[in-house]
């Protein structure tokens, strides 16, 4: 029994390991990329497609957002949920458009995602319709990374 | 009562930072109201990069909606920055959302310093506290 649960403590920290951000200081969710950055950002926009978000093929900062080979940043949108969380809250923009930034780091390919806790004090989850959705979107950001990098 | 209304003086002059986020409104037409967001930018220093329709984006699927924008904007340092710190891309350029509700314009902002994380070095926390202060100061402008 104590022995099944250390196995779990270190299951669990090993699973949350690839989630830390590296000690950059900075609140974000980082996970390094086994693939080439092609690869990761084909994997991304499918596991993105694949929890219903429309991908923006847009760059929104030509030169900043998307530099050849060394930063590919997507957006991606619900205009479903966008629509519903407006009707809770007019705050939920802060959180907009939603992106998913990979980048080349020294010799590793490296995915970030915002951590939505950032924006926790100024999207007010008071409402549990908004609260649902953040939560989703959250949940939805951590999955994406996940499968992307499986 | 001088003393109360000294302390009264005070808190109303504090910056509208309340809890990591900068909230404030103006009672102006839209077009002005984001007018007034691009001057008090600029005076900052910083220059806008691009302005997110989302009202638009939503209205194209069949949603109508109020001006909603996202006003991004940065320091011509912005790469600089970027590259010294990649984590940070996904939260610059900073940014602001304007909107309308009835006769009132909203603008309301992250706090730069939410960005930092427990084990932020000193020179991203002075690097952090310096947006922050900036984005005071551009939201002190808009009262």
């Amino acid at each position: 029994m104590e022995n099944g649960l250390k196995r779990l403590i270190v299951l669990v920290f090993v699973a949350l390991l690839p989630m830390m951000a590296y000690g950059s200081g900075i609140r974000v969710l980082a996970m390094e990329s086994p693939y080439d950055m092609a690869t990761t950002v084909a994997n991304l926009k499918r596991a993105i497609a694949a929890h219903q978000y429309r991908v923006n093929p847009q760059a929104l900062f030509p030169g900043i957002d998307r530099v050849k080979n060394e930063i590919y940043t997507i957006y991606f949108c619900s205009f479903d949920a966008v629509k519903m969380a407006l009707e809770s809250s007019k705050d939920i923009g802060t959180l907009l458009p939603c992106r998913i930034v990979v980048r080349r780091v020294g010799d590793k390919i490296m995915i970030y995602a915002p951590d939505l806790s950032v924006f926790s004090k100024v999207v007010t989850t008071h409402d549990p319709k908004l609260r649902a959705l953040c939560d989703q979107l959250a949940e939805d950001y951590q999955e994406i990374l996940d499968e992307a990098s499986l | 009562v001088r003393i109360l209304l000294l302390i009264l003086a005070l808190v109303m002059a504090l910056p509208a930072w309340a809890e990591g986020a900068y909230r404030a409104q103006v009672k102006a037409d839209f077009a002005e109201a984001m007018n007034e967001l691009q001057g008090a930018i600029d005076a900052q220093g910083y220059h806008v990069l691009r302005v997110l329709p989302v009202d638009m984006g939503l209205s194209n699927v069949g949603y109508a909606e109020k001006p909603y924008r996202v006003v991004f904007f940065a320091k011509n340092d912005l790469k600089e920055k970027l590259r010294e710190i990649p984590e940070l891309t996904v939260y610059l350029p900073l940014s602001v959302t304007v909107y309308k509700d009835g006769d009132i314009t909203h603008f309301l902002a992250v706090s730069p310093m939410e960005f930092a994380a427990r084990d932020a070095s000193p020179s991203l926390v002075e690097t952090l506290k310096g947006w922050d202060s900036d984005m005071r100061d551009i939201f002190a402008r808009l009262k």
